[in-house]
């Protein structure tokens, strides 16, 4: 039996007793001296081997038998803990455990993940490569007893990714659902080194739609229903122009926000980043595309992010999982009108919803995920990320007007930075900004116009749990938005700090 | 430019050249000195010299898997350039702990947390009140200090519990590895 398919099994017992498993903790983080000895035992244990400890956990519910069981999964927990640390620990050959970390390895590095069966979920490490030099979670404060319990939290290395998760509906009024979830680890020749507490990656941002109709607004009736659908233009040569551009400035990973990225810019995008594969800088691209649904039901497109390598290779796809509906404030904000010229009470977003959700690691950045426009606003899977506190960075592409350190994407990015410990980024495109300094200018609201349009927001997550998140608004010149990009290396000290958050916005998503 | 690094691109280009016209022996040979280079660079923690080999791996590695039609024999030696950026960035993925004298030096945040851990075990935010640092040094300070084999540590429900290395104060528990 290897640790890893024991940890599962132990897993299993601590998740369907979550009642009696708190009230254990609770007891053992008021005892130190009988949780060291319990772990002192377990760990005796499992030097003899997986089968050794899991002959020491009693069969049966009852308290004794449930304290062995944790502290079984614990003592699992860290043995593990090598693998995810910056710093080298003394290990040695004839361990009788040595075997075990090498298959354990050769599990992670083959199938992502160390447990054998992958109906049970992934067994994963809970650290992303940034985390492995400083792990802020155990110098949290103690967790309050109105805090909700999660058995996640009694492991510092280890995390199981369930195999699906339920999420929102997708329109107001449509049942919940269940998507699938993936842990993926992409391998490859990497040269960068996440894990080095002294890493700065340079973020950039290329909002390509520039003007109001580079992301056009399509809008149509079906079933008695307005429906809104963006329509990207090519701009092939301005995306081509800016990854040039960027290679050069340093950029580690460029950002093309939600639905920017016409077929034929993508083609561009491609090939541009394989014009720099060889001495540019670019490692990654994150590119917001709408597929043609082909494969989708009813045929309906697909809100997409690609990510592509530095040869230009996709290597994951994230489809966006809950669609964003407009109110009548929304539509009057971005001036949705119908053929007749009335202002839009409501617009449905018009995609083909996805089943899916991805978190890739990668070698040359560390361990990120997507959520796009409006699926970082919903409870799940954005809740589900930050409280596993497992990802490097949560990435967000979205349309909207121009980002600011007050808006909803502030608000949300900042929840998930200050409670998920990952670094958060929000990348936007310029076309909406146009459509809303319209409507201010019809109405007289002056001061709201958009002149300074805010196409990337990051986030740095807080460092301790007095302090507050540091954050960095990049913007362009709405009316001259040359050079077309923006980038920043990632230096949150030389930030300001996020500040509180605002009440609720009833305006926009 | 350092001499290294034009020492390295020459080889790289070097290796790339050989494939190029088909002269394995010389391209072998290429990567003979580079796996050389690297493990040597590697064991003796030359953390600058390997920062050099992986960034001119990566780079000869993607120079080579972006040509067309590729013959059997190239892509033995693309498998052998990923090879060696794999050893190469496993070497760099950690680090060993620095000297114990050098954690306990006055002043450090890692002698700050010894000093405090020297009453008895406490928790990680315990160490946080004890010693006025910032949850961010504390949590910095912990794993080396673990790795370095002064400090120890045991889970206690979601908490997780520090002590000297050696304190009979609740000496029979395990030491927490490296994380």
């Amino acid at each position: 039996m290897h640790p890893a398919d024991l940890f599962m099994t132990l897993w299993r017992r601590l998740e369907t007793r979550r009642a009696a498993v708190h009230a254990l903790a609770g007891r053992l983080e008021a005892d130190h001296e009988r949780s060291g000895r319990l772990a002192a035992q377990a760990a005796e244990r499992l030097r003899d081997g997986a089968a050794a400890l899991a002959h020491w956990v009693p069969e049966g519910d009852d308290d004794a038998a449930l304290e062995r069981a944790l502290a079984a999964a614990q003592a699992i927990d860290r043995w593990f803990a090598p693998l995810a640390s910056w710093y080298d620990t003394p290990s040695s050959t004839d361990h009788p455990l040595a075997s075990a970390r090498v298959e354990a390895l050769r599990r992670y590095n083959r199938d992502s993940r160390f447990n054998a069966d992958p109906g049970d979920g992934q067994l994963i490490l809970r650290p992303g490569l940034l985390a492995r030099a400083l792990n802020i979670r155990e110098t949290a404060p103690p967790p309050a007893d109105s805090d909700p319990f999660d058995p996640v939290d009694l492991f510092q290395t280890l995390l199981v990714v369930p195999p699906s998760l339920t999420i929102g509906a997708r329109h107001d009024g449509d049942p919940e659902r269940r998507i699938a979830v993936q842990y993926h680890r992409v391998a490859g020749a990497a040269d960068q080194t996440p894990a080095d507490p002294d890493w700065t990656p340079v973020i950039s941002v290329v909002p390509l739609a520039e003007a109001e109709d580079d992301l056009a607004i399509r809008q149509f009736r079906r079933d008695g229903e307005d429906w809104y659908d963006p329509i990207p233009r090519a701009l092939g040569q301005r995306a081509a122009d800016a990854i040039a551009a960027l290679a050069e400035r340093g950029a580690t990973i460029v950002l093309f926000p939600e639905v920017s990225v016409h077929p034929d810019t993508l083609v561009a995008i491609k090939d541009a980043l394989r014009r720099q594969a060889v001495d540019g800088s670019i490692r990654y691209a994150l590119v917001g595309v709408k597929d043609d649904g082909a494969d989708s039901e009813g045929g309906r497109p697909r809100n997409r992010a690609l990510l592509l390598d530095r040869r230009g290779e996709e290597i994951a796809r994230q489809t966006k999982l809950h669609c964003w509906d407009l109110d009548s404030d929304q539509c009057r904000s971005y001036d949705l009108r119908d053929r007749n010229g009335r202002l839009l009470d409501c617009a449905k977003e018009d995609i083909a919803t996805g089943d899916r959700f991805t978190i890739v690691e990668l070698p040359d950045f560390g361990r990120l995920a997507v959520a796009i426009c409006e699926d970082l606003g919903r409870t799940e899977p954005s809740a589900w990320i930050t409280s596993g506190m497992m990802v490097d960075w949560l990435v967000t592409p979205v349309m909207d007007s121009g980002l600011t350190t007050e808006r909803w994407q502030a608000r949300e990015g900042g929840a998930s930075s200050r409670t998920g410990g990952c670094r958060v980024i929000v990348a936007n495109s310029m076309a909406l900004s146009h459509r809303f300094n319209r409507y201010c200018r019809r109405n007289g609201q002056e001061e709201a116009i958009i002149r300074d349009c805010g196409v990337a927001l990051l986030f740095q997550p807080r460092a301790s749990q007095s302090s507050a998140p540091h954050i960095a608004c990049l913007t362009l010149d709405l009316e001259d938005p040359s050079p077309g990009h923006v980038h920043a290396r990632w230096e949150p000290d030389r930030w300001p700090t996020l500040p509180d958050p605002e009440p609720e916005e009833g305006s926009d998503a | 430019m350092t001499g290294f690094d034009a020492a390295i691109r020459s080889l790289t280009d070097g290796l790339l050249a050989a494939i190029e016209q088909d002269r394995w022996r010389e391209a072998d040979a290429e990567l003979d000195t580079l796996a050389q280079e690297a493990m040597a660079a590697a064991l003796q923690g030359r953390t600058d010299e390997m920062e050099v080999i992986a960034r001119l791996t990566a780079r000869c590695h993607t120079a080579l898997a972006l040509r067309e039609g590729l013959s059997a024999e190239a892509m033995h030696r693309l498998g052998q350039l990923r090879t060696i950026a794999v050893m190469v960035a496993a070497a760099r993925s950690r680090r060993p702990p620095r000297p114990a004298a050098t954690l306990a030096g006055d002043g450090t945040p890692a002698a700050a947390v010894l000093a405090a851990l020297r009453r008895g075990p406490l928790t990680g935010q315990e160490l946080v009140a004890a010693t006025g640092l910032s949850s961010d040094a504390v949590a910095r300070a912990l794993p080396e200090l673990r790795a370095a084999g002064l400090v120890r540590s045991w889970p206690a429900g979601r908490l997780t519990v520090n002590a000297l290395a050696g304190d009979g104060d609740g000496s029979r528990a395990p030491d927490a590895g490296g994380g």
